[in-house]
């Protein structure tokens, strides 16, 4: 791992934001759109397949880092889920797609109804919800089963969505049907859907982190100057507290993202509960207390901190909400039994 | 504006071995009776445990061999507090000592201090007391009157401290007294630290019963006691660098957080094997947050292994910390059908819900409030 990397990826990031993200390319993208010319300026950079860079130079981390600086400049690019995409079918030793955007999709409610069926011929049929940047994506890898149950990971052209929507930020949630549609590759992969799952909320665990982080910059910078009575509002004991409970609430989804993935960038079931459970937590909480700071200013489209806050909203209950991830993982400490805790979190 | 971060701490080998030794330890323990886990807080006074931990080398393990520590990381440290208080360990007895009085006077102590105090307190057999707070100084700690004037060889100390945990059955207190007059120019300025024997002429402790009916806190009044020159720790006037250097650790070590584990363990095997869904969304939560909040104590671990001095990451894992471990008794409650009882001579988990529920307003308190430390946070921030 080389901190000159990273730290040259993050600074390519802040220029880029500084050329490309104007008001204009917000505007364009909320609502659906994609921002071509700040995704091919990102392509052009190297971000987008960072991750694909030699391992000697970068490390998993890395990657975290530079998806929760995007997340902390609220671009509206699938980054996290190219890197989802491209982590599984690595650990599933698959192999990586080329060109154009490939992402991530899972069926509605935590897979727990009807995943898309793999006939023999190798063919998919079913539908995935609301899937990220749906109608941008050139593929799309999801967990399937096959006719004896198996479940697989597939990468499979990305259809014309049957119906498309947005999240709360405006991003492209689309649901993609499949109707007897051959796939590029199949493989066999014992809880392939559970994999999925656990790949994207991670990822949206670390770019609630840098939401948070987003957004309490820019609060703190409001608080500094925003005059009432006389003087800074940051200046009044009531607001200061509220900002450091912002400022503890961030880094604690910091930390329970770091916890989602392990050195080598992999997660499981447990990991990205820890991980959603508490970024989710924590998404409410810093939301509520941004805007709460802000005031009036705050909660209308002119001021800039919705671009987080909108994200938050939606990221929070994307992959699994936190209670949908504190259901999982308190069945899985209690099954375990009381003993069985203190060894679990030690090895993380 | 200045975002906290907690870089991942780096273990050391050695760590992992450690922790075994220190389970292997606990379980020992356990077999022969020394303790009951799930029935204590880290805060249980336990001499005899105490003395095994100093026999086993799990005291001092920072300092010294010379003066009787283990020499080693204090991420290797970490490990064996966090080992203790997740496995229930009574460890309150040597906890002041090994966690900071220790330190100070090894940094800050006169040779002759060092050598008389250090090898006792990592033989689990000198315990000591903090002598900050006032009747008149609480969080406001530079409003200090306690004072002590220049006597010939030494100081006399004179005033009254309060909330003193353990001055009844420990042998020390570090006292933090004016050796100069209040200044409105320079609030911080003319405090110094004293080591001083509870046991010496001029000292009397009166109990001050917690909410428990038990007997944790004193007051400690100081009428003319003598401390010797060489029983100062750091210089004259320099109290106050000392004071809040020393809650670095007092804030953001395992401590701050695993209070009440035991009774989450008890709410955990409680629920079994099925929680029902709201069962399971509360212990999820709760385990979720004590992840991030190891995480986040461990990381200050390595800035201290690294002489760092992350103040203002460790106000904010106490601010967070003792929110999570006041929480447990209000998850207790929902999940668990039984009433707290305060029964001292019962050992059983309503006994353990009592204690928890009417211990619980200290964790907020305790170390720094959380009015200061958030504070601490906003200065931290860039907003005061």
């Amino acid at each position: 791992m080389s901190h000159d990397i990273r730290d040259m990826m993050l600074r390519t990031v802040d220029r880029l934001v500084a050329v490309e993200a104007t008001r204009q390319m917000r505007s364009d993208a909320d609502g659906g759109g994609f921002p071509d010319r700040l995704w091919q300026a990102m392509d052009a950079a190297g971000l987008t397949d960072a991750d694909t860079i030699d391992d000697e130079m970068t490390d998993a981390a890395d990657m975290q880092a530079l998806v929760r600086h995007t997340a902390r400049h609220a671009l509206p690019v699938p980054l996290a889920e190219v890197m989802a995409a491209r982590r599984l079918l690595k650990a599933a030793g698959m192999a990586m797609p080329a060109d154009g955007i490939t992402g991530i999709g899972t069926t509605a409610r935590d897979h727990a109804d009807g995943l898309p069926r793999l006939d023999d011929a190798g063919r998919a049929t079913g539908m995935l919800h609301r899937v990220p940047f749906g109608r941008h994506l050139t593929r799309v890898v999801f967990a399937a089963t096959s006719g004896d149950g198996t479940a697989h990971l597939v990468v499979a052209e990305a259809p014309a969505p049957a119906a498309t929507d947005i999240n709360l930020a405006g991003e492209a949630r689309d649901d993609l049907a499949f109707d007897a549609a051959p796939v590029i590759e199949a493989r066999p992969l014992v809880d392939a859907a559970d994999q999925v799952m656990a790949m994207g909320a991670a990822f949206r665990a670390v770019q609630i982190a840098g939401a948070l982080a987003g957004a309490l910059g820019q609060v703190v910078a409001y608080a500094g100057e925003r005059e009432q009575f006389g003087r800074p509002i940051g200046k009044f004991q009531a607001v200061q507290h509220m900002l450091a409970v912002l400022a503890a609430e961030t880094a604690a989804a910091s930390a329970a993202a770091d916890l989602g993935f392990d050195d080598a960038g992999r997660t499981d079931t447990c990991r990205a509960a820890l991980a959603k459970s508490r970024a989710g937590q924590a998404a409410t909480d810093g939301a509520a207390l941004a805007h709460q700071i802000m005031g009036a200013m705050g909660f209308t489209r002119e001021h800039s901190l919705h671009y987080q806050t909108r994200r938050l909203w939606s990221w929070r209950d994307e992959f699994g909400s936190d209670a949908l991830w504190q259901a999982r993982l308190g069945t899985l400490v209690v099954r375990a039994g009381g003993d069985a805790l203190w060894p679990m979190l030690s090895r993380l | 504006m200045q975002e906290f971060t907690f870089a991942p701490a780096v273990m050391p080998p050695a760590a992992e071995a450690l922790r075994t030794e220190v389970r292997d330890f606990l379980a020992d323990a356990r077999a022969r009776g020394l303790f009951t886990p799930r029935r204590h807080s880290w805060s249980s006074f336990d001499p005899a445990f105490s003395a095994e931990c100093g026999q086993r080398g799990f005291i001092g393990m920072t300092w010294p061999k010379e003066f009787g520590g283990g020499g080693r990381s204090a991420l290797e440290r970490y490990v064996m507090t966090e080992e203790m208080l997740a496995g229930g360990a009574p460890v309150g007895a040597h906890w002041v000592a090994d966690r900071q009085s220790g330190h100070q006077i090894l940094h800050h102590g006169s040779e002759r201090a060092k050598a008389l105090i250090l090898p006792q307190i990592c033989a689990g057999t000198c315990f000591f007391g903090i002598g900050m707070s006032e009747p008149d100084s609480g969080s406001d700690l530079a409003a200090a009157r306690t004072r002590a004037v220049r006597v010939d060889g030494g100081w006399s100390i004179t005033g009254r401290k309060v909330w003193t945990s353990n001055a009844h059955r420990a042998h020390y207190l570090i006292v933090l007294a004016r050796t100069e007059q209040r200044s409105d120019a320079n609030r911080h300025a003319g405090l110094s630290q004293f080591i001083v024997p509870l046991d010496a002429e001029g000292i009397e402790v009166r109990p001050i019963y917690n909410l428990y009916g038990g007997h944790d806190f004193n007051e400690v009044v100081f009428d003319g006691v003598f401390a010797p020159d060489d029983m100062m720790i750091g210089q004259e006037g320099s109290g106050w660098t000392m004071v809040t250097g020393e809650l670095s650790f007092e804030r953001s070590g395992p401590d701050r957080f695993l209070s009440t584990v035991q009774l989450l363990l008890e709410v955990i095997d409680a629920s079994g094997p099925e929680p029902d869904r709201a069962a399971a969304i509360d212990i999820g939560r709760k385990v979720a947050e004590l992840a991030a909040l190891r995480r986040m104590s461990t990381s200050i671990a390595g800035m201290l292994d690294r002489d760092l001095r992350p103040i203002t990451e460790a106000a904010l894992v106490k601010d967070l910390g003792t929110a999570f471990e006041q929480s447990i008794p209000e998850v207790a409650r929902r999940l668990l059908a039984i009433e707290p009882r305060i029964n001292r001579e019962d050992g059983d988990l309503a006994a353990l819900l009592g204690h928890t529920v009417v211990a619980a307003p200290a964790f907020t308190i305790r170390g720094g409030t959380r009015e200061i430390l958030r504070g601490m946070i906003a200065r931290g921030l860039g907003l005061r």
